[in-house]
């Protein structure tokens, strides 16, 4: 048997497990691929990968950077910062048609450039921006669709968990990868609410305005946001300027963000040992993932594998906008069954060569892979800030994915307009230090 | 089960605190390099084995609170008792691999400690850091078997 038949063989055993016995994800990618190694190389060697790869896996800087945003997000969701970015953005624009919902996507963005997951800000809206917009009798699916939607802006804008992980598994800068998210995260936001005013344009009752503000009022509501703005600032500012790595610039969000909340009297004892808890078992989740990745894509390597798709599709000789569309559809159907860790964990081993090989840019790659997963994250049949938003709400899960429509429309837009403009994303990254 | 409830909490704690401290070392050291230009020497190196400690001592705790991700789409729609027919398989399965981890992990250490291999620049043995996987190892094993021999107990449960 070929190595590279063994690679496939390997892969489908994957699947399999995966889906058909619900085995860990992270268990299940290490024992292939140890198994796989095994077979193509010696007891030795793969008990030896299994002695050495996780060690050194983890203990290599730029993983840190991962459980300090882990933790930096934990903390900011715990605190009243997100809420109190809703009602400042209500104030600003809460009293135009669909202002509600439009308020919603602004402040799920600002809160997106703190945080790096897509949960967070559906939990949080769901809490905060549902109970006014029902108030102001938006229909429930406008309501819930602009809550669910927003809410993966944050692994778009940065920071980012998406692009963490993705940087950690393709050797690609973290840092240069968040600057890549920045003008398509503002880029996402603009046209989500360009879809709220169309969609309140042609069905008015779907998005009533809501109460006037007085300027006053609106100076007022920012009193209680600066310090995310600072924090925004500082993290994003020193990754872009060159000041520090995002490993540091991870202890100094978090560390900032433990300050804010401790200003604000927000960080009772219990509280505190609450947040460290979530952040370790969250970090603890996300690299059982990646160890299993690192020791399933040792053994891809052995089987060449990737090496054996690239050759196929060079041969196919269809225009590699083709193959990209592929890869776009393959990574939507995905993002339908796993959340975003499993989905970049499980695909970037095998996709990323090809990625490489077709002479795509890795970086401006990394930021439509994520752009792709939101989509996944809010469309039929396991979307799962929809799945969150109705257990949290009660809505029924048909009324959600009715309302993320419009939503879905820009994201695709979205894609097609990076596709067309790579310097949308690639600007920010050839520009910093 | 209650000892190995216990045990995955407090290597859980463990890490907890370790990354906290990751994080006051990290940016005490941004702070001292941009003041009084002084960074503290080896940042990287002690960070790099902080993380040991925060990733690996984490491991049972989430088992434990069954945050492992997996993917729950098709199985859930089993009828229940090939649902833990299935489950009991490839818990036992995990089971033996985390066996073989831990075992390999051990063995790592032993060699590191008889060649004195240390991580760069400033020196610190690697060993204690390889046994600190190795135990890592040993609490995941000690929750999965906790949640094995539960799940043989009571049938009914999900």
């Amino acid at each position: 048997m070929s190595a590279e038949l063994v690679g496939l063989i390997g892969v489908v055993i994957l699947v399999v497990l995966l889906l058909f016995v619900r085995m860990w994800i992270g268990l299940a990618m290490a024992l292939v691929g140890f198994l796989g190694i095994l077979y193509l190389q010696s007891f030795k060697q793969a008990f030896g990968v299994l002695g050495t790869v996780p060690y050194e896996t983890v203990a290599y800087y730029p993983m840190a950077a991962l459980p300090l945003f882990v933790l930096m997000g934990v903390i900011v969701g715990n605190t009243s910062i997100g809420e109190d970015l809703y009602y400042a953005a209500y104030k600003w624009i809460g009293q135009l048609r669909g202002g509600l919902a439009s308020a919603t996507v602004l402040s799920c963005a600002i809160f997106a450039a703190i945080t790096g997951s897509s949960a967070t800000g559906t939990v949080l809206m769901g809490k905060v921006a549902l109970p006014q917009m029902r108030r102001y009798s938006y229909d429930d699916a406008m309501a819930t669709g602009s809550i669910a939607s927003a809410g993966t802006l944050g692994i778009l804008i940065p920071p980012s968990m998406g692009f963490i992980l993705y940087g950690i598994l393709t050797e690609q800068s973290i840092g240069k990868l968040f600057m890549a998210g920045f003008l398509p995260g503002i880029l996402l936001t603009i046209l989500f609410i360009i879809a709220i005013a169309i969609t309140t344009a042609i069905r008015p009752q779907a998005g009533p305005a809501g109460p006037k503000t007085s300027f006053v009022e609106k100076v007022v509501s920012l009193r209680k946001i600066w310090h995310v703005l600072i924090l925004f600032l500082l993290v994003l500012g020193g990754i872009y300027g060159g000041i520090f790595t995002p490993t540091e610039a991870g202890a100094i969000g978090a560390f900032g963000a433990f300050v804010i909340a401790a200003a604000t009297r927000q960080l009772a004892g219990k509280k505190i040992m609450g947040i460290l808890g979530e952040a370790g078992i969250t970090s603890a989740m996300i690299f059982f993932l990646i160890v299993g990745a690192f020791i399933f894509m040792k053994f891809l390597g052995l089987s060449k594998l990737p090496f054996a798709v690239v050759g196929l599709i060079q041969q196919l000789q269809v225009s590699e906008y083709v193959i990209f569309a592929g890869i776009i559809i393959l990574y939507i159907i995905l993002g339908m069954f796993l959340e975003i860790y499993s989905a970049v964990t499980f695909t970037i081993p095998i996709i990323y060569p090809i990625i490489l090989a077709l002479g795509f840019d890795p970086i401006w790659f990394g930021v439509i892979i994520i752009l792709v997963i939101e989509i996944g994250l809010v469309t039929p049949p396991v979307g799962m800030n929809v799945f969150i938003l109705s257990g949290m709400t009660g809505t029924p899960l048909e009324s959600i994915f009715r309302g993320v429509v419009p939503f879905f429309i820009a994201m695709v837009v979205c894609v097609i307009l990076l596709a067309i403009f790579p310097e949308i994303a690639l600007f920010l990254p050839q520009t910093m230090k | 089960m209650k000892v190995i409830d216990s045990i995955a909490r407090i290597t859980g704690l463990v890490a907890m605190v370790v990354l906290f401290l990751m994080m006051l070392l990290t940016v005490a050291d941004v702070l001292l390099r941009a003041t009084i230009n002084k960074p503290i020497i080896g940042t990287t190196e002690i960070t790099e084995q902080m993380m040991v400690a925060v990733v690996f001592l984490g491991f049972g705790w989430c088992c434990l609170q069954g945050k492992h991700v997996k993917v729950d789409l098709f199985v859930s729609r089993y009828p229940a008792g090939t649902r833990r027919i299935i489950d009991l398989i490839i818990i036992f399965i995990g089971l033996v691999f985390v066996a073989i981890l831990c075992w390999q992990t051990f063995m790592t250490t032993l060699t590191l400690q008889r060649l004195g291999i240390t991580a760069s620049y400033i020196g610190i043995p690697k060993y204690p850091f390889y046994a600190l996987t190795a135990l890592g190892w040993i609490v995941l094993f000690l929750a999965m078997a906790s949640y094995f021999v539960q799940k043989i107990k009571r049938s009914d449960e999900r």
